[in-house]
């Protein structure tokens, strides 16, 4: 799961983007005679420290094209914090929001209108709904889980509690010798096989943290997974393939799931290891990471609700979870209480990955790291990761050149958009991820690249993202009107909307479910 | 004596004052932070747990009161949002925000005193006087709206110094503190070529050219003791004005700094970590205010006589 937490990047929308909009706001009340407004106002909140450009820019945009169909919209901005405090206590009409995952599983999209859910951010509940969407998630197969989902969203399109509006492409400009990286519809970033000496990319938002039990926003999962890595992981094609594991298998009922775990692989250097065989990883250390992150408040524990003895283990009535087995040492079993498929996606998450038995409570991760991935990381000072290459990494290219290629990877914190454009340009930044806000310096309108940029490759990737607009169902009278709903959903232009504002780099979205995702294409 | 014993009392209120404005400020923020940390996908039962290990939801004067007992212990807690010691975060980023302020301070102290002397040293009162107009000019600037201009000069087309901050490169500092330091240059290059001017155009001066000493005599013996010290009990008055414009400076050319911290525990609502940030503000802001009032005290006798 988890909402994409995309964070001030700059203080001021800057003034390309807000310039465009209110000339495309000019020529819309232009071509067509304002109608009177009819009926109820609606009022739209939305977190104006989340990739605020994007977010005002979009919502200016539906303010306007709702007044040419009589809908008056009054827009509510306001801080991180605010904002859940009115979402949790269903402060609000309407919310204009963001959804995106870490792995490639529909449930993920849909656990949002279950009525116990945690956070419902349309407070919808539906005895209907809660049956279709518990008979998918618990589907013994992937075919019966599709076939529910499906027709849990049919339901949703009907009773319109979100609005789809449209899902993210995402856009690097690299510099030519960097035109090896990879990235995928999670968001999963390869510098791998980069063939440079080192090489330098950014984020713009801040680093919660660097362990990767509780990594969920886009910035610690950009740091933790060079240096980490699960069981398996998705490739560039959002396929899974295999990682610490070499295979797996599902028993017949879909009830068990067993690992083999490839051999000689080794964690970075600690100090708290004793001997050399403990840096091995063996499916011991797999069992301890998993409990491990069970214990800690981490975001993701949920992936574990039906393990064997996990909510015992949660409750603090165990020491031990039955159902995660080190069967021999390179041998990892998971034992369900239940058949559910739906664990293998889950293992995708970073909470999932695997850190060594013998890592202190107390250890200090930003001192360095302690996993297997590709990278190592050196030093943290709050701003900069500087990494270098894992010698003993395990994988190697087709032709068998060992990975990763570069033998340092230098990854910044850069909030102001226009600071790392200048950098990459006088080449200081090997990759470049172009936000909105910078969208009007490097694509013409019609989205193709403008000239001065044509001596670096561009590389677009379709997220499996989501961005929609979210009623309140439990307040009226937009909540209980499916009539005014469908009014609202009658009046978005998203071809406009994804042609003009993100000149054409997006994918208008029609269902809860984006276009990509396995079973919804 | 009794007025440096009396000193460190007024210290010590003004910190305690300080700190608890800060909680109160922090504790009255709207917003909670327990979302922010769990995820979207956490439980009620989750939420609640937070909460109470976080202590936040208990009352307003027990919350005061264990602040601060821990405090005086010098226990900071933990970050609610990273979950790291607060104590760490802040050593993590206290150099570079200490090597910004400094630079921008040595910054001032060149162009408002070092450069203004050796200009009037050398005779040429119209180059001081624009000099002087060139830095007000660029103090109007709100520091944000500096930096992203000097940047798109001096790094996208000069190409002098580099766009990303990096801190082993000295050239790195350059831009910098000369956003940092552009506002208190402007007020203190100002009020000290005033004062120069009204120095030299006083009784004692004029003895002095009468007695035939040199004018340089004159500048460094007669001039100097008087103009240096109102204005540097300017720049003194004004260091608060380095903490804060470092919020905006590191955040445009991302500085690993105490600055960028503050701004993001004020946006998570990271309670923990903002006090603890704004005791280190205070206690070091009093603590160099005091210092240097005390060094000016040395140098002007007469304040020493007026607090005796």
């Amino acid at each position: 799961m988890s909402v994409r937490r995309h964070n001030l990047s700059a203080p001021k929308a800057p003034l390309a983007v807000t310039f465009t909009t209110v000339l495309l706001l000019f020529s819309i009340s232009c071509s067509r005679p304002a109608a009177l407004t009819q009926g109820p106002s609606l009022a739209i909140l939305y977190n104006a420290e989340e990739q605020p450009t994007e977010k005002s820019a979009v919502a200016q945009l539906l303010q306007s094209e709702f007044r040419q169909k009589g809908i008056s919209v009054r827009l509510d901005p306001v801080s991180n914090t605010l904002y859940n405090e009115r979402l949790s206590k269903g402060d609000f009409e309407a919310t204009l929001n963001l959804w995106y995952l870490d792995y490639n599983d529909p449930e993920g999209y849909l656990t949002d209108f279950y009525s116990k859910a945690g956070y419902r951010s349309a407070k919808y509940s539906s005895a209907e709904y809660d049956g279709l969407y518990l008979a998918g998630l618990l589907a013994p197969t992937e075919a019966d889980k599709v076939r529910y989902f499906r027709e849990a969203v049919t339901l949703l399109d009907h009773e319109v509690p979100w609005i789809p509006l449209y899902s993210n492409t995402e856009i690097f400009l690299l510099q030519p010798r960097a035109a090896g990286f990879r990235s995928n519809a999670y968001q999963y970033y390869d510098y791998r096989r980069v063939d440079m000496e080192s090489i330098r990319a950014s984020s713009d938002v801040e680093v919660q943290t660097l362990d990767p039990a509780l990594a969920y926003d886009l910035a610690s999962k950009h740091i933790v997974t060079q240096s980490y890595e699960g069981l398996i992981a998705l490739d560039a094609n959002s396929k899974i393939v295999p990682a610490l594991a070499t295979e797996w298998q599902f028993s017949p009922k879909m009830d068990s799931l067993t690992f083999r775990l490839r051999a000689g692989v080794r964690f970075h250097t600690a100090p708290f290891f004793k001997t050399a065989a403990e840096r091995e990883v063996t499916s011991i250390d797999v069992k301890s990471s998993f409990e491990r992150m069970l214990k800690s408040n981490s975001p993701y524990t949920y992936i574990f609700d039906h393990v064997q003895g996990a909510q015992e283990f949660k409750a603090g009535k165990s020491t031990d979870i039955p159902g995660f087995r080190a069967r021999d040492k390179y041998t990892f079993q998971i034992v369900l209480d239940r058949p559910f498929p739906t664990i293998l996606e889950w293992l995708l998450a970073p909470a999932a990955y695997v850190l060594p038995k013998g890592l202190p409570s107390n250890y200090d991760l930003s001192r360095g790291s302690v996993g297997t991935g590709p990278f190592i990381l050196q030093s943290w000072d709050g701003v900069t990761a500087r990494f270098v290459a894992n010698p003993e990494y395990w994988a190697a290219d087709e032709t068998g050149r060992r990975l990763p290629y570069p033998k340092t990877l230098t990854l910044r914190i850069i909030k102001d958009a226009n600071t790392a454009l200048t950098g990459f340009r006088q080449g200081e930044l090997d990759v470049l991820n172009v936000p909105l806000a910078l969208f009007s310096d490097v694509f013409e309108l019609d989205g193709r690249v403008k000239p001065a940029w044509h001596e670096y490759q561009l590389h677009e990737v379709k997220l499996n993202n989501l961005k929609f607009l979210a009623f309140n169902m439990q307040k009226g009278p937009w909540g209980n009107d499916l009539g005014l709903r469908r009014r609202v959903d009658e009046a978005i232009n998203r071809d406009l909307l994804v042609k003009q504002l993100f000149r054409g780099k997006a994918r208008p979205a029609y269902s809860v479910i984006p276009s990509g995702v396995p079973g919804f294409e | 004596m009794r007025a440096l014993c009396t000193r460190a009392a007024f210290l010590i209120a003004a910190v305690w004052v300080i700190v608890s404005i800060a909680f109160l400020c922090v504790y009255a923020l709207p917003g909670d932070p327990a979302r922010l940390v769990l995820g979207q996908r956490a439980t009620p039962e989750a939420l609640a747990e937070f909460r109470l290990r976080a202590g936040l939801d208990e009352p307003l004067y027990r919350r005061y009161v264990a602040f601060l007992r821990r405090t005086a212990e010098l226990d900071f807690g933990e970050s609610l949002v990273q979950r790291r010691p607060v104590q760490d975060l802040i050593l993590e980023r206290a150099p570079q925000t200490a090597g910004l302020i400094a630079a921008a301070v040595a910054s001032v102290l060149v162009f408002s005193f070092v450069l203004p002397i050796l200009l009037r040293l050398l005779g040429t009162r119209s180059g001081l006087r624009v000099f002087e107009r060139f830095w007000a000019g660029a103090a109007v600037a709100p520091p944000y709206v500096l930096a992203v201009v000097v940047l798109a000069i001096f790094a996208g087309w000069l190409n002098w110094v580099p766009a990303i901050f990096e801190p082993s490169q000295l050239r790195s500092w350059a831009l910098p503190a000369l956003v940092l330091a552009a506002y208190p240059t402007a007020i203190v290059l100002r009020l000290f070529h005033q004062q120069m001017e009204q120095a030299f155009n006083s009784p004692y001066v004029l003895r002095a050219r009468a007695m035939g000493f040199s004018e340089r005599r004159i500048l460094l013996s007669e001039v100097l003791p008087n103009a240096l010290t109102t204005a540097l009990a300017a720049l003194a008055n004004g260091l608060a004005f380095f903490v804060t414009g470092t919020f905006f400076v590191e955040v445009v050319f991302g500085i690993s700094g105490l600055g960028g911290l503050t701004y993001d525990a004020i946006r998570n609502k990271d309670i923990a970590l903002l006090v603890g940030l704004c005791i280190v503000f205070a206690v070091s802001i009093t603590a160099i205010s005091v210092t240097l009032e005390a060094a000016l005290r040395f140098l002007n006798p007469r304040l020493r006589e007026a607090h005796a």
